[in-house]
């Protein structure tokens, strides 16, 4: 189900490419969370980047333009959440589940007349004059390299400026950022429709970079696992990329067993991306993480 | 802290307004519903427009493929046994304030381990292997739901999270059962268990696809409710959800509650992914029950605290997801829009209820 | 900075909040806004500071009008408020903190040099030693209110409202306060002070209005007219009242070396006795055990070590209808809010109730209850969020002493509450000690104390000073012990 040969690429590399889509989700939820707002409809913000994303690149023969459209897809569908979460002070639970179903839905509809076509994706950095020599990034395409970009923007963002220390005095009290002026619900809101962009982005990185074809709920539940990875990452956006480069170790693995020895038991491999990403999640609770969670969140996870 | 599931006022007997006046009441439950309806039917439509498709027509065709003939009301029913199941596998757990979404995972695991069971015993007479098999579902189901409690009664891991990862897990172990050391040598090109013997059918009805589950189904939800209206039990759990501090000093646990809401409600959806595999195919293969347990969720968070409620909505709800075919032939649409369409009424009734509680602050 | 209040009224449905209310400030004044609880108080200053929008009424800032439709625009204008409920950030350190309500900022926070110092000088000046880049959450509570006063001062307000600040401070904290408002004073700096304490007003205030019932009162410069301005207060003269002790001779509790820890409270060895119909006070400054104490004795929480007897045999978990236990905040701790009144009433014996429930028995019973507390309005089916507070409280305390317990914990029972609805739970209170129970009443109200109890104990940091019976002891000490002064 990738567009380059597993084993050719080097554990490393197929690593690094199987991350990114969930890194960028990663990226997307751990703004909602710190915000103090849980997002499951992350996984049908990421089908219908996935679905929007193909699509379009199919039409334009354009990569990048699907990369944004993507983008722009999980912005439109983050937009419900945020207005059935802030406005109409819906349980985010629910709110992010209907999101998902409606996500899953229309991305099923948009990718109904795309399956079997194919499309030219990225192109590996190697392709390029300046890549061809390097090691590493020669194998991996530009969104990797921008999903580590993004790692480093937001946390720059959330620990250096004024809007990131904004944000997560949102996440942490909305009483007192209030009482400090902040207009709380509109920040919330941003946060949400950002996430809805960057998770969109990851599911276009999915359809149009590393599996290069669509197939009805093609993320499979990385979206959900993105949520659960945020309390793994402690909230913090420059550990997401080691918590996405552990999903995408145990996928680039099963992918690889399962090419070396193919039988039954290849799909017991299958499961083992969910249990690492519940292992974790576990060890992380069990250390007592949620005292770390940005309180308000705190309040929507443990009753 | 209120579950999603309970959102709104318990049912008082406050005496000041007329009964007339309180059903008309902004805030009313009948107000709510009326608005959930319009939105929804809003909703729809806006959505059949952007598809180019009549809006009426929709509309139309969505009843004829779920009430509108002796075999669409066959179907519908069909689909409602596992829904009902999985919606009741949910509302258990929201008594206590838990947001479990693992019926869909919890069915299917009930089905594997009523599957090994019918292996095991292979050609028995029915009076033994219905049973059996319907109890090693349910015991299946009960120990996925026992674990997803828990995680979250040891080691607090957010139980909404927590079952939507493990729901991952089972439809995958089916698919490795079914290639590999359960598949039948005879079934060539898609993997499946041995055809059930007889003593493991469920029996059908009236020439349709019609079994003795939804019967079941009807059975256990009105006995649920009676338990937890009318007894000790119910009073404990609501005392657990809203007084934590006083239900501890009552000397109840919750971690307790947790555990044996978890596991009856995880038995619940277990005896319907059993009943599932019996009736479907009548032997196990990969797709079991897709959908059933978030259409579940779905009915559970609709039908609120009152369970005897639980029973129209899943007729409702299963229609949607009968419907889907006569969407495909009538209108060319793939039955992926039914996912839209259950979207959607969750988020009419979300804001349906938003906007009522936003009534009430303001008044 | 002057500031002029004019006819300013406000109301909250029935309740009429704030009636017509004149008030004017001078610059570098320190006015005092007195009153009891739900005098309107607080009202007018959220008023004051743009939180609430007024019915009626100008508000005129040195000779401009102005209409405040926010505290963003009061801060712009140089008001700043601390507030008696901190708006601190408790993950969040206190330059942070600082900087979150800082009114102009870089956006780079790095490029944020100037300003830093200068709140780092800031919160130097107000709160020396104080470690500005840990979380305000690890703060002792006096500290808090200093970063909250840096807050405002780092957008130099020129109107400063501190509301209750002395609720959560001991007296050297209180002293420490005083002199930073009197340094405000000589900046120019005019000052509201709301409180209900008239300890306060006679130690810092220049003038002082007296609010009741959303009314002004009494305005006067002479702050240590005490019977005066309770008369204003009160509406009426305080009434002392003798008390009859009920101790019996033979011990009822007994608690040897009892450590705990919860969160950021903790109690260390803690040994005391209690005797039957006896009422110990354990006096302190909230957070420093007081709740962690009434939840380990009312069996709420195990404790780590030492060993807590009630009538001779040990007490682990559910007590079973002996102890009666009112914790510090009736409606989050005490009750079940979407219950009916009947099941929250009814609540600690549920396990014990018979399988088939009897809604109209449990009824009957409830209403009785209910009628016999006084509890309004006296239905059983009603959720129990639906009654105000001082209702919420009598079901509170219809339920834990309305039978005959063996233990009664109370902590902080008449906090918030106004003077009939205090009076009411000590008349329970002393009935159980009539009645033989033991009687441990935790509360920062001395007076209250020295009234009611038998003997006094301080509670500080987790340690128990050993009780003294209450006529040998004294307001100051007192106070010496509650902030940690050696024996």
């Amino acid at each position: 189900m990738t567009s380059f040969d597993v084993v050719e690429a080097g554990l490393a590399v197929a690593t690094a490419r199987a991350a990114t889509p969930l890194l960028w989700a990663l990226l997307g939820e751990t703004l909602g969370q710190r915000a103090g707002v849980v997002n499951l409809g992350t996984e049908g913000q990421m089908l219908i980047g996935a679905a929007t994303a193909f699509g379009v690149t199919s039409a334009s023969g354009s990569p990048w333009l699907g990369f944004v459209a993507g983008a722009f897809a999980g912005v439109t569908l983050s937009s419900l959440h945020a207005a059935m979460c802030l406005r109409f002070r819906a349980n985010q639970f629910a709110s992010g589940l209907a999101v998902w179903m409606i996500g899953f839905g229309l991305s099923s509809y948009l990718g109904d007349k795309l399956v079997g076509e194919s499309i030219t994706g990225f192109r590996e950095l190697g392709a390029t004059r300046f890549g061809a020599r390097l090691p590493f990034i020669a194998h991996v395409t530009p969104t990797t390299l921008l999903g580590f970009a993004a790692t480093l923007g937001l946390g720059l963002f959330l620990y250096r400026t004024r809007s990131g220390l904004t944000l997560r005095a949102v996440g942490e009290s909305r009483a007192a950022a209030r009482a400090a002026g902040v207009r709380v619900d509109l920040v919330q809101a941003l946060a949400l429709l950002a996430g809805g962009a960057l998770s969109g982005a990851g599911g276009a990185v999915l359809s149009i970079d590393y599996a290069q074809t669509w197939a009805e709920g093609m993320t499979q539940g990385r979206g959900l696992v993105a949520v659960g990875l945020v309390i793994v990452a402690r909230w913090n956006p420059y550990l997401a990329l080691p918590a996405a480069l552990l999903f995408g170790g145990a996928e680039a693995l099963v992918l690889r067993l399962q090419s070396a020895g193919s039988d039954s038991s290849a799909h017991l491999l299958h499961m083992l991306p969910y249990l690492t990403a519940l292992f974790v999640l576990v060890v992380s609770c069990l250390r007592k993480t949620h005292t770390t969670a940005p309180a308000e969140l705190r309040t929507v996870l443990e009753r | 802290m209120k579950s999603v599931l309970a959102l709104g006022a318990a049912p008082s007997a406050v005496g000041e307004l007329g009964a007339w006046r309180r059903l008309t009441a902004p805030n009313s439950a009948l107000m709510t519903l009326l608005k959930t309806i319009l939105l929804f039917g809003a909703a729809s439509a806006l959505l059949f427009a952007c598809l180019k498709r009549s809006p009426w027509l929709a509309f139309q065709t969505l009843w004829q493929g779920s009430f509108g003939s002796g075999f669409a009301l066959s179907e519908t029913l069909v689909k409602a046994g596992p829904v009902l199941f999985c919606a009741l596998a949910t509302s258990l757990p929201a008594r206590l304030g838990l947001v479990s979404v693992g019926a869909e995972g919890q069915l299917v695991a009930g089905s594997i381990t009523g599957t090994a069971a019918v292996l095991a015993l292979g050609d028995v007479r029915k009076v033994v292997l219905l049973p059996v098999m319907l109890l090693a579902g349910a015991l299946g189901g009960a120990a996925y739901g026992a674990l997803a409690g828990a995680l979250r009664a040891r080691l607090r891991v957010n139980e909404t999270i927590g079952t939507l990862l493990l729901n991952y897990l089972p439809p995958l172990l089916v698919v490795y059962l079914v290639y590999g050391p359960w598949k039948d040598p005879n079934s060539l090109g898609w993997p499946a268990t041995i055809s059930f013997p007889d003593g493991a059918r469920f029996a059908s009805y009236f020439g349709t696809r019609v079994h003795a589950g939804i019967a079941l189904g009807v059975v256990v939800t009105l006995t649920a409710h009676v338990l937890l209206v009318r007894t000790r039990w119910g009073s404990e759990l609501a005392l657990l959800r809203e007084g934590p501090l006083l239900a501890r000093r009552a000397g109840l646990s919750f971690e307790r509650a947790v555990l044996w809401v978890m596991a009856l409600g995880g038995a619940i959806a277990g005896v319907a992914g059993m009943i599932e595999t019996s009736v479907l195919e009548s032997r196990l293969q990969a797709g079991i029950g897709t959908g059933a347990g978030y259409a579940g969720f779905l009915v559970a968070f609709l039908a609120r605290r009152d369970l005897r409620l639980v029973l129209p909505v899943t007729l409702v709800v299963a229609g949607l997801g009968a419907a889907g075919d006569n969407l495909q032939l009538n209108l060319e649409l793939p039955s992926s829009i039914t996912h839209v369409l259950e979207g959607l009424l969750f988020a009419a009734t979300l804001v349906a209820r938003g906007s009522t509680t936003k009534q009430e602050e303001a008044s | 900075m002057n500031v002029t209040l004019r006819g300013v009224s406000k109301r909250f449905g029935e309740t009429t909040a704030c009636d017509s209310i004149d008030l004017a400030l001078d610059t570098g004044e320190i006015l005092a806004l007195l009153g009891e609880n739900g005098a309107g108080k607080s009202t007018l200053m959220k008023i004051l500071y743009g939180v609430e929008r007024p019915d009626a009424g100008t508000l005129t800032l040195d000779g401009r009008t102005v209409g405040l439709r926010s505290p963003r625009d009061a801060q712009a204008l140089g008001i700043g408020m601390v507030f008696q409920d901190f708006s601190l950030v408790p993950a969040l350190s206190a330059l942070e903190n600082v900087f979150l309500a800082a009114r102009s900022l870089p956006w780079l926070l790095d490029r944020a040099r100037n300003a830093r110092r200068r709140a780092l000088e800031l919160l130097a000046e107000l709160c020396p030693g104080l470690d500005a880049a840990r979380p305000v959450a690890t703060l002792g509570v006096a500290e808090q209110q200093l970063v909250e006063l840096a807050k405002v001062l780092f957008n130099d307000a020129r109107l400063v409202i501190l509301d209750e600040p002395t609720a959560v401070l001991a007296e050297p904290e209180t002293e420490r306060l005083w002199q930073r408002v009197r340094t405000l004073k000589a900046q120019g700096r005019s000052v509201v002070l709301v409180t209900h304490k008239l300890a306060d007003v006679e130690a810092i205030a220049d003038r002082v209005v007296v609010m009741r019932a959303g009314k002004l009162v009494k305005e006067t410069r002479d702050v240590r007219d005490r019977r005066a301005i309770v008369a204003a207060m009160l509406g009426t003269e305080l009434a002392m009242s003798e008390r009859r002790s009920h101790a019996q001779s033979e011990t009822s509790l007994r608690v040897r070396a009892l450590s705990a820890r919860e969160g950021s409270q903790e109690l260390r060895e803690l040994t005391f006795e209690v005797a039957r119909g006896e009422v110990l006070g354990i006096a302190g400054v909230a957070g420093n055990g007081q709740e962690l104490l009434g939840r380990v004795l009312a069996a709420v929480v195990a404790p780590q070590r030492g060993s807590i007897e009630l009538g001779g045999t040990p007490l682990r978990g559910p007590a079973d209808g002996r102890i009666g236990y009112l914790p510090e905040h009736p409606r989050k701790l005490g009750t079940a809010a979407p219950l009916t009144a009947t099941a929250n009433l009814l609540a600690l014996e549920v396990h014990r109730s018979q399988f088939w429930s009897s809604q109209q028995r449990s009824r009957a019973r409830a209403l009785e209850t209910m009628q016999r507390f006084d509890v309004r309005p006296c239905e059983p089916d009603r959720p129990a969020r639906t009654f105000s507070g001082g209702n919420l409280q009598k079901l509170v305390v219809a339920r834990e002493l309305g039978c005959a317990r063996e233990l009664v914990i109370a902590c902080f029972p008449t906090m918030g509450l106004d003077v009939q609805a205090s009076a009411r739970v000590v008349t329970e209170l002393e009935r159980q000690a009539e009645r033989g129970a033991a009687v441990i009443w935790i509360s920062e109200d001395l007076e209250a104390l020295l009234a009611h109890a038998d003997r006094i104990a301080v509670l500080y940091r987790g340690e128990l000073r050993e009780p003294r019976p209450v006529e040998a002891v004294s307001k100051v000490e007192l106070g010496a012990w509650m902030t940690g002064a050696a024996a």
